[in-house]
């Protein structure tokens, strides 16, 4: 099925990405969530399969590539949470040059 | 990067970054979705990654890498429901530098692939914090069927040599608490910038070059993290506060591994040596202070915070008291049932509880003041406390100090350190001197030992002769456990400009765990 594709400001991402270190944000823990260290919902959430294609440079100091979820939803609403922290997206990929969003979800 | 035709964009917002939690990143997705791409790269910062340039290593030409997840770094590296009662198994294809060797916590490859491609497969599920990857100038070699050691080429030799046991240890670990269920178990020794003693990452245990020793003195370490294979990686914490659950059972079990092995004394002098490590802990904290409970209540802080003696002492402790309730088979049967019952999961305190009371109290008719161990301060009065022959003929010796030195070449490490740390605040230079020039303590091979000596010797005044040797052990390790001590030492006896020049010359060779711990103490 397929997404509506909204277009979000990339530059907005690397804000974030980027102000993170000197502009944290209040603790987001609250006592509803049943792990306390986790923003996303490993209740709802379950996780199957994880997906790896990762390339290591030793000169930058960076892995990039992807990540492929497999996942089953209790309550499947239209949004899911990962954790993440100091993740960035991937300037250098000719695809993304092209495609200024660089997530991507997919129906088998 | 080829994306498959199906792979259709969405939209995500990144959350503003909390301190301790990181940033939410929320995909929008339809309600039947079962399944996304995630494009990224990580940062040079992401706490996750051990960046090692050549000269952080033994071999001095390439550079390495190595991930720690635990306790919530893997989202620095991958984007992943970060809890450890999220399990997943998981596949993954690594592109290298020619000519260097990628591993990860699944099945390894032993040999470098020619052109720097690597596929894994762990088909296992797994928390989050247990997915692990080491990248660097890797051998291997076999130690038994399924064992064997990953090194560097110069360590390797060594390493292979320390570790000789290790076979027997899976065969024994076996015959307590059931099949070993990972396939392979190898030990990758890392190079000296490893922050911690050992992870338990699971088929690939990755652990501190400290411990080749030259003396076999620390192998205890690999029955640790082998040990975690049952608890901790079969059965995990559910959450960060139920921590005691990975680390009280693997130390609880680690000595029943040592003890089939090497016997009952050599394993009360080890127990012994951690209580005192326990009692100093709930002494520094408090004995009232709720930091002592076995559960944890880490909402809010950072879950690094509930990395103590209080997780793995006082939690082997409680599971000691319970063994010695009735007869030991009885306990060794329970426990193996309730790996065996629910492996593969995650567990809170809570569950254990709930198994412990219809599985082993009351089916033997027991009872125990349960809640007060778990949720209650302190150490209990019905702990049961270690008592080493051997470590208290070593303290005699150190308090005796004055009147002459010992006459032993025969001690184990343990026994020294146990000694260096009980010599009197009063001891002179001189004195010290004595020691030194007699059994080599600042030169010794064995970090146990120098660490011990020098923070009693800095703290006795002791200081400007071995400075050179502290300072190559500060800039050649960088396990935390070692280096927090002496820095600590040098800070309180007037040595700080002395602690911050090493710190500056040591920092590039220290992971992000041990710099930001160490350069808080020297701020």
């Amino acid at each position: 099925m397929p997404f509506r594709h909204l277009l979000l400001s990339l530059a907005c991402f690397i804000v974030f990405s980027c102000k993170n270190e000197t502009t944290p944000a209040p603790s987001k823990a609250t006592s509803q969530r049943p792990d306390p260290h986790s923003l996303a919902d490993p209740f709802n959430d379950k996780m199957l399969e994880l997906q790896l294609k990762l390339k290591v440079d030793f000169d930058k100091k960076i892995l990039s590539g992807s990540a492929s979820w497999s996942f089953d939803r209790k309550e499947k609403t239209n949004e899911i949470i990962f954790d993440t922290d100091n993740l960035t997206n991937r300037k250098s990929d000719p695809w993304e040059r092209r495609n200024p969003n660089h997530l991507y979800a997919r129906t088998p | 990067m080829t994306l498959g035709k199906e792979e259709t964009p969405t939209t995500f917002t990144l959350e503003p970054r909390d301190s301790i939690l990181g940033s939410a990143l929320r995909i929008k997705l339809s309600p039947n979705t079962n399944y996304l791409t995630i494009h990224y790269s990580t940062l040079p910062e992401a706490a996750a990654l051990g960046w090692m340039d050549a000269s952080m290593t033994a071999g001095k030409k390439r550079p390495f890498l190595f991930t720690q997840g635990q306790a919530i770094l893997s989202r620095t590296w991958f984007p992943c429901v970060d809890s450890p009662s999220s399990r997943f198994t998981y596949a993954a294809e690594i592109e290298t530098p020619d000519g260097m060797m990628a591993l990860m916590s699944a099945k390894n490859p032993q040999q470098v692939s020619p052109d720097g491609m690597y596929k894994f497969e762990m088909d296992k599920p797994v928390p989050p914090y247990l997915v692990a990857l080491a990248v660097g100038d890797i051998s291997f070699q076999p130690i038994g069927k399924r064992t064997g050691i990953y090194a560097e080429p110069s360590m390797l030799k060594k390493a292979a040599w320390e570790f000789a046991d290790m076979e027997k240890m899976v065969e024994t670990a076996e015959g307590l608490y059931g099949p070993y269920d990972w396939g392979r178990y190898d030990v990758l020794v890392l190079p000296t910038g490893f922050p911690f003693g050992g992870m338990e990452n699971p088929i690939l245990t990755f652990a501190t070059p400290t411990v080749i020793t030259g003396d076999r003195s620390l192998v205890s370490l690999v029955a640790h993290e082998l040990a975690h294979s049952w608890s901790g990686n079969l059965v995990t914490n559910a959450t960060w506060d139920d921590f005691w659950m990975n680390e009280g059972f693997t130390v609880y079990f680690e000595r029943r591994i040592m003890e089939a092995l090497y016997g009952a004394e050599y394993v009360e002098m080890l127990a012994q040596l951690e209580f005192w490590e326990l009692e100093d802990e709930v002494r520094a904290f408090g004995e009232k202070n709720p930091d002592t409970h076995l559960k944890g209540n880490l909402k809010g802080r950072n879950p690094d915070d509930g990395v103590g003696d209080i997780a793995y002492q006082k939690g082997a402790s409680f599971l000691l008291m319970l063994e010695r309730l009735t007869d030991r088979n009885k306990w060794d049967e329970f426990l193996k049932n309730w790996f065996q019952a629910n492996k593969f999961t995650s567990k809170t305190t809570e569950d254990f509880l709930a198994y412990l009371k219809t599985d082993y109290l009351e089916k033997h008719g027991l009872t125990a003041n349960v809640d007060e161990w778990v949720y209650g301060p302190g150490i209990p009065a019905n702990c049961p406390r270690p008592n080493s022959t051997k470590l208290a003929i070593a303290e005699k010796a150190a308090t005796n100090i004055v009147n002459a030195i010992p006459a032993t070449k025969e001690w184990t490490p343990h026994e020294w350190v146990h000694f260096v740390r009980n010599l009197p605040k009063k001891t002179t230079v001189e004195t010290l001197k004595k020691l030194d020039s007699q059994f080599n303590l600042t030169n010794s091979g064995n970090a146990e030992i120098r660490c011990a000596w020098y923070d009693t010797a800095i703290r006795r005044g002791y200081v400007k002769e071995i400075l050179p040797q502290v300072e190559e052990f500060l800039v050649g390790i960088g396990r935390r456990r070692f280096l927090m001590p002496v820095y600590t030492a040098l800070k309180e006896t007037g040595h700080v400009e002395d602690a911050r020049r090493i710190f500056t010359k040591a920092k590039p060779g220290y992971h992000a765990v041990s710099y930001g711990s160490i350069e808080q103490l020297l701020k």
